[in-house]
């Protein structure tokens, strides 16, 4: 069992394997997208914000690769 | 029963002072409660028992609970995690944290005055085998996860980000969905392993638990109380004793939960503070959105 979290441990759950792998999973994706982009339609400001966010993170990771090989 | 796994409160002592933390008082668990801890711990009927040994800082106490954990190593289907600040470490303790079945989880906000994350605190990380990366996220950090999402990054770091249990730090839930989606793209950038991350206990990883306060997952206090969850150490609800075992007790589900599009990916995060409906849930949907796509993506 690897380390997980103070408040979960590593163990086999079929829930998990049944979201992943079979029909009902498909369908339950397909509305978590569904309800994302009813999420961010409703949130003109998420959108924005997230647009943004979305922007390449080359730069930045480079700058933050300097900074923590600065430490 | 599936598993075992017992929260064991080592001390209540701690080096440091998180806002957030709910741990107060000066006790240590002592040698005694350890022994029959132990016992309890082997006639329970399962064959996976996975400790975890906390506090307080379980590393000040650290001679006190090794043997224990040691001897506890000896039988087949135990794992052991520690969850440390790793500021102060004792020597053996290194030695002890490359054994088979010992992981070793730590905190790390890169908080502007707590949990730090520097040169001292890296450097300690990269001698462990497999580490753990846990962060809090609340409005003193938020700003800063940017820079930890490099690091998780740039070492492959499994990640477990939560905002705490209370709420009484908790940001906005926008703000948390912006940098959350930032971290995720930060992560790309590495080609990061997404199943290596969870949010409030939402993680695309197959066995991944969640919490089952009060039921496998229990909290050992000082002097061998059990309660449901290490928040309510010290207070009235007791739920047993290491002398006397405990009756468990499942959790209900939440009618959100049960309907929720997520249900099975996301375990509800906690299932005492929580409440539902709760915008932070906007944000679990957001990232696991995000993450999916990656993981399925890698496939």
């Amino acid at each position: 069992m690897p380390s997980d979290c103070q408040c979960s441990t590593h163990v086999e759950t079929k829930i998990v394997k049944e979201v992943l792998n079979n029909k009902e999973a498909t369908r339950r994706l397909k509305r978590l997208e569904e309800e994302v982009a009813e999420l961010k339609q409703k949130n003109a400001s998420l959108t924005r914000r997230l647009r943004v966010a979305k922007v390449s993170k080359k730069q930045i990771v480079d700058d933050l690769k300097k900074k923590l090989s600065n430490l | 029963m599936e598993f075992i796994s017992p929260w064991i409160h080592t001390t209540e002592k701690c080096n440091l002072k998180c806002h957030y933390c709910y741990v107060r008082g000066n006790r240590t668990m002592q040698p005694g409660i350890y022994k029959v801890l132990g016992e309890f711990l082997l006639k329970a009927p399962t064959d996976k028992r996975h400790l975890r040994f906390a506090g307080g800082e379980p590393l000040l106490v650290f001679g006190i609970w090794e043997s224990f954990a040691r001897s506890m190593l000896k039988h087949k289907g135990t794992t052991v995690e520690v969850l440390t600040n790793l500021l102060a470490v004792p020597e053996k303790f290194w030695k002890f944290s490359e054994l088979e079945n010992v992981n070793i989880s730590i905190s790390i906000d890169n908080g502007k005055t707590v949990k730090v994350l520097d040169k001292n605190i890296t450097e300690k990380v990269s001698r462990l085998k497999n580490p753990w990366i846990m962060t809090t996220v609340t409005k003193e950090n938020i700003e800063r996860l940017d820079v930890m999402a490099a690091f998780i990054g740039m070492n492959n770091y499994g990640w477990c980000i939560t905002t705490d249990y209370f709420e009484a730090t908790m940001p906005d839930w926008e703000d948390l969905a912006v940098q959350l989606l930032d971290v995720v793209e930060i992560l790309k950038e590495f080609n990061y392993d997404f199943t290596r991350i969870s949010f409030n206990n939402c993680s695309v990883k197959s066995g991944f638990s969640g919490c089952r306060a009060g039921n496998e997952m229990f909290s050992v206090g000082c002097g061998g109380d059990i309660y449901k969850c290490q928040t309510l150490i010290g207070k009235t609800n007791k739920i047993g004793s290491v002398f006397d075992g405990y009756k468990r007790k499942s959790i209900p589900v939440k009618k959100e939960c049960k309907e929720c599009s997520i249900n099975g990916l996301c375990k509800g995060w906690c299932p005492i503070y929580y409440k539902t409906p709760n915008p932070v849930c906007n944000v679990i949907k957001l990232f696991t959105n995000e993450i999916l796509k990656e993981v399925q993506n890698a496939k």
